[in-house]
């Protein structure tokens, strides 16, 4: 197992690698001088900087010495400079990640959760309202862009009637602490959660009431009634585990979706997390940040599918290892 | 009389070739005797077993007769009542052992799970009644099973699994759903003889379903013979095998292959169509950086001679290589060791090749079917029954060198129907 | 065929509807979507010629819909073609011939999948500056690998089928095979494929335009939504009508996505165990 980890690990840093190329590439493709790019807009003006840039990134040297002086660079984790900001990519990568982790995670988590459940009861109760209702709900929402989700819950939960905040991570000013702080952040996370949530929720429910329709035909089912088991019985335990694996396997691949959906939901919600600042980067044509902040997402995304995998070979117990 | 069928009808849903799957069929079963359930597809014999366990399909209705068990009539049983006698009173060993067995659950377990369904002993009980269970059936190494998955085993000893399952609760009556079909012939033999015993040493009435006479010759104390849902025959194993009244159990009978040839006129031209020499061929597979690769030999020092006019019978069991050797005739695939010679000489380019095998010409007749042509097929006839059919006619054809059980190297009859007029006397290779 | 599938139904229906309206919508709102016809922020259902009323500056929100129709099915189907015409060719290739070949693509592709695919439409567009083909051109970069990867897989499967193998015996030619024998098998779930990969498009689309990415000169449902989004207080309709028509039309072509589906891969009844 370890070796397997070794392996998919050593991949994905060549992915990653590939990245940081094609990142140098973009850059020299945008229109206009690299520096002047690299600079952003704001940068643009400042000759020191723009002098600085070119000295660092080697710009009037021919092309392999910039590439290499670029992953050297990226390679020690300097992504760069952000004149907007006035901070280094990096530190402001790592200041908005955590927010961007937690609500990612939540979201995940409430849709794989009620996702799951809700198509497990559609094929339970398959061809009755019940299964139809599900059925159209999770159609609308897949259809459904997720920024206007977003607006849309805001303009029910927030202007219509004032039950949640729409804005930010934490009341402004108030200074909480300990139980207080963790229930006002809670309380901020609920919207933008449940915006992303709703959509993959819609994707996981069609996909388990799929999945375990699709188990129930299969043999073993028939085996274990003629064994005299009780159908809730059979459900649970030989229908809804094997109908689970395609269901992480959907899992592992909506990540680069996920992390997408957090750009926008981050943006409508002022949610502090590194989507936002993908945002910003846009508004500010600050290319480094942007660029920076890409990667980053493209290594969250790796990490996932290695997470999903590891969780998927553990639980199939047909899939070695070494394969 | 254990079990009595008494005119049992079951209606198939509106739209399908027959209105009844089961017409008015009759039978018993004893304790302590086998009966053989014997028919085409389609005939309606699987149904009868799942009557049997009340797992008949949503679609189909019991209509009339009965089915009388330990006094009862299992058609009005409720679905509490079947609950406590499935597994108990009847138990039932299906056709797949591949699919019929939970892939994520460990053998063991899926045994236990009987006791457990019916609120049985404890559980370390339930884990030696497991072991005591696959020693019976013959599985080596119990220790292991126990703690294996199913795709850990080959498809014999899935299949022993399935019957020691079966057998836990010790039921009176046990059902086999044709469960050697899908066996090769070697361990269909093994699985026989371990129903026979295991039917001798409990005492079970056992219902054997199956469509190979073979079979029936094997094992059968009894036999009833179904056609379109209705018994045209019934009586004990030497009554219908070698006195057999009803034409269609004649022409059951007579479809057989025997394993002795009929008289053919000699070849006269004795000059050889094919040669092939020392063919060799290892299939490998995975293997990267980090991990070892895999190599299956799938023919090794493979010779034989085919001469103009004559049909060559590749023989074998799964895995024995004949699909490959045919594939490395006919050059679809490369062999790592020996040549292919043929009576029109060829270089191995591939434009050579490619006018040399439309000379040569492979008939694979029962396999060319695109996709598009067999859905034309289906959409002209829409009922399932029709649809069963053809997929069991297909998997009939495409089976038939599998099961090679007794495979004659002349079977005129038949080659005629499918043989195409080739360009003079080139020889096949079939497989 | 398409009878017995309602959701089938609806979905042509509504996909029809837009289609008429973006083709004949302009002939009956002949001004411009740009231009100011009233006072801003006018309620709809006040004026009968304004009946989903205005925006922040004073433009017909109706007539934005009308527009933006054309803008998002164009960007969508284009983008969508663009994306099979690379991934059919190369996961045929990749398919058929295997090894070396099949290794090198699907490394490829894979590296295109792995990275999230909207932050890289976002990239490529901020890069190549916005404007419809930079938008295209992203939404079919980003769009194209699940398309060779099913291509692949269904030309893997196919390929070993025996009258595949008896073509080749009967000596034509690799890509006559690939032409006439596989492909046309494998097109069916390629449609399925293509339909939700037009919502796809529309809703990447439709977001990059929200974010500000969108071509300036073309007025897009993602753009009204974005520009509505500061006076959602205020003006709650200028962001509920775009998003409206989006979802609809996303919706309509998943469901005719799923009815091809149904209506290509049929299964055995449903119904019985």
């Amino acid at each position: 197992m370890i070796s397997f980890i070794a392996q998919r690990i050593a991949k994905a840093i060549v992915v990653l690698l590939a990245l940081v190329v094609l990142n140098f590439f973009l850059i020299r493709m945008a229109p206009g001088d690299p520096a002047l790019v690299m600079a952003g807009e704001a940068g643009a003006g400042d000759q020191v900087f723009l002098a600085q840039l070119r000295e660092k990134f080697g710009l009037d040297q021919p092309l392999p010495v910039q590439l290499f002086l670029y992953v050297k660079g990226i390679l020690s984790l300097d992504l760069g400079f952000s004149f907007r900001q006035q901070m280094p990519v990096a530190t402001l990568i790592l200041q908005r990640l955590p927010a961007t982790l937690l609500l990612t995670g939540t979201a995940f988590a409430i849709s794989l959760g009620f996702g799951i459940l809700f198509g497990a009861l559609a094929a339970r109760f398959a061809g009755t309202w019940a299964d139809t209702a599900i059925t159209v709900l999770a159609l609308i929402f897949y259809a459904t862009p997720l920024f206007w989700v977003a607006l849309m819950a805001i303009l029910l939960f927030s202007v219509a009637v004032d039950w949640l905040p729409s804005f930010g991570y934490e009341s402004v000013g108030a200074n909480y602490t300990g139980l207080a702080h963790v229930l006002d952040v809670a309380a901020h996370l609920v919207l933008p959660a449940t915006t992303i949530g709703l959509f993959f929720m819609a994707t996981y429910a069609r996909m388990t009431r799929a999945s375990m329709l699709e188990v129930n035909r299969l043999d073993f089912v028939k085996t274990a009634r003629a064994k005299g088991l009780s159908d809730t019985v059979i459900q649970r335990r030989h229908v809804l585990r094997n109908a689970l694996l395609p269901v992480v396997t959907l899992a592992g691949l909506q990540a680069g979706t996920l992390v997408g959906g957090a750009v926008l939901t981050e943006t409508v919600f002022a949610w502090p997390g590194i989507g936002r600042l993908m945002y910003e980067a846009l508004l500010q044509r600050d290319y480094n940040l942007l660029l920076g902040v890409f990667v980053v997402c493209s290594a969250m995304v790796l990490a996932f599918n290695l997470i999903t995998d590891l969780v998927y070979r553990s639980v199939d117990p047909r899939i070695e290892f070494a394969s | 009389m254990t079990v009595v069928i008494r005119n049992l009808k079951l209606a198939l849903p509106p739209g399908g070739d027959r209105p009844y799957a089961v017409d008015g069929v009759s039978f018993e079963l004893s304790a302590g005797k086998i009966l053989c359930v014997v028919g085409e597809s389609g005939s309606g014999k699987s149904m009868c077993a799942h009557a049997l366990m009340g797992l008949l399909p949503d679609t189909v209705r019991a209509e009339a007769g009965e089915i009388l068990f330990e006094g009862q009539n299992l058609l009005s049983l409720s679905p509490a009542e079947w609950l406590a006698l499935r597994g108990r009173g009847i138990a039932m060993v299906f056709q797949e052992p591949m699919t019929a067995l939970n892939p994520l659950m460990r053998i063991g377990k899926q045994i236990a799970e009987m006791f457990e369904a019916h609120d049985l002993l404890t559980p370390k009980e339930r884990r030696q009644k497991a072991l005591a269970l696959i020693r019976e059936v013959g599985l080596p190494d119990p220790e292991r099973i126990v703690r294996a998955y199913p795709h850990q085993l080959s498809g014999g000893q899935r299949q022993r699994a399935m019957i020691a399952m079966a057998l836990a609760l010790e039921p009176a009556v046990l059902v086999a759903d044709e469960p050697t079909t899908a066996l090769d012939v070697t361990t269909q033999a093994q699985i026989l003889k371990l129903i026979r015993d295991l039917q001798r040493r409990r005492n079970m009435a056992v219902m054997f379903i199956t469509h190979d006479f073979g079979v029936v010759a094997e094992i059968a104390d009894r036999v009833v013979v179904l056609q379109h849902g209705k018994v045209v025959e019934q009586g004990t194993a030497d009554d219908v095998l070698l006195r057999a009244q009803h034409p269609y159990t004649r022409a059951l009978l007579a479809a057989v292959p025997t394993l002795q040839p009929p008289q053919r006129a000699p070849l006269l031209d004795r000059s050889k169509a094919v040669e092939v020499i020392g063919l060799g061929k290892t299939y490998v597979s995975g293997g990267g950086w980090f991990r070892a690769e895999r190599r299956v030999q799938a023919a090794r020092e493979v010779s034989f001679d085919i001469f103009r006019g004559e049909t060559l019978g590749l023989v074998g069991e799964s895995g024995s290589g004949k699909s490959s050797v045919a594939r490395l005739v006919m050059r679809l695939i490369e062999p790592d060791a020996g040549t292919v010679r043929s009576a029109t000489s060829i270089s191995p380019g591939s434009r050579e090749r490619r006018c040399a095998n439309s000379a040569a010409g492979s008939r694979w007749f029962f396999r060319i079917r695109s996709p598009r042509s067999i859905r034309a097929a289906k959409s002209a006839t829409s009922s399932p029954m029709d649809r069963l059919r053809m997929a069991s006619i297909r998997r009939r054809r495409e089976s038939v060198p599998a099961n090679c059980s007794a495979w004659s190297a002349s079977m005129p009859a038949r080659w005629s129907a499918f043989r195409m007029n080739s360009p003079a006397g080139n020889g096949n290779a079939s497989a | 065929m398409l009878l017995r599938n309602p959701g089938g139904m609806i979905g042509t229906a509504i996909l029809t509807i837009a289609i008429a309206v973006a083709l004949f919508g302009p002939l009956l709102f002949p001004t411009s979507p740009w231009r100011m016809v009233q006072r801003p922020f006018l309620p709809p259902f006040t004026l009968a010629n304004l009946p989903l009323g205005t925006d922040a500056l004073g433009r017909d929100v109706m007539a934005g819909i009308i527009y933006g129709a054309r803008v998002s099915l164009l960007v969508g189907l284009i983008s969508t073609l663009a994306s099979l015409a690379v991934g059919i060719p190369l996961g045929a290739a990749a398919g058929y011939f295997g090894g070396k070949i099949d290794d090198a693509l699907m490394r490829f592709t894979e590296f295109f999948q792995t990275v999230p695919s909207f932050a890289l439409a976002i990239v490529l567009v901020a890069i190549m500056q916005p404007s419809i083909v930079s938008i295209v051109s992203a939404i079919a970069i980003v769009s194209w690998p699940p398309v060779a990867r099913l291509v692949r897989g269904e030309v893997l499967s196919l390929r070993t089928r025996e009258y595949v193998q008896a073509a080749v015996v009967t000596g034509q030619t690799n890509w006559w095979i690939i032409w006439r024998e596989i492909l046309p098998n494998a097109l069916s779930p390629v449609i399925v494929l293509a339909s939700l990969m037009v919502a796809t498009a529309i809703l990447l689309e439709s977001s990059l335009s929200f974010l500000g990415l969108g071509d300036p000169n073309l007025m897009s449902w993602g753009y009204m939504v974005g520009a509505g989004r500061t006076v959602i207080r205020q003006a709650w309709w200028i962001t509920v009508f775009p998003g409206i028509a989006i979802l609809v039309s996303v919706l309509a072509l998943n469901l005719i996505g799923e009815g091809l589906n149904d209506a290509l891969n049929p299964r055995l009844a449903k119904g019985g165990r």
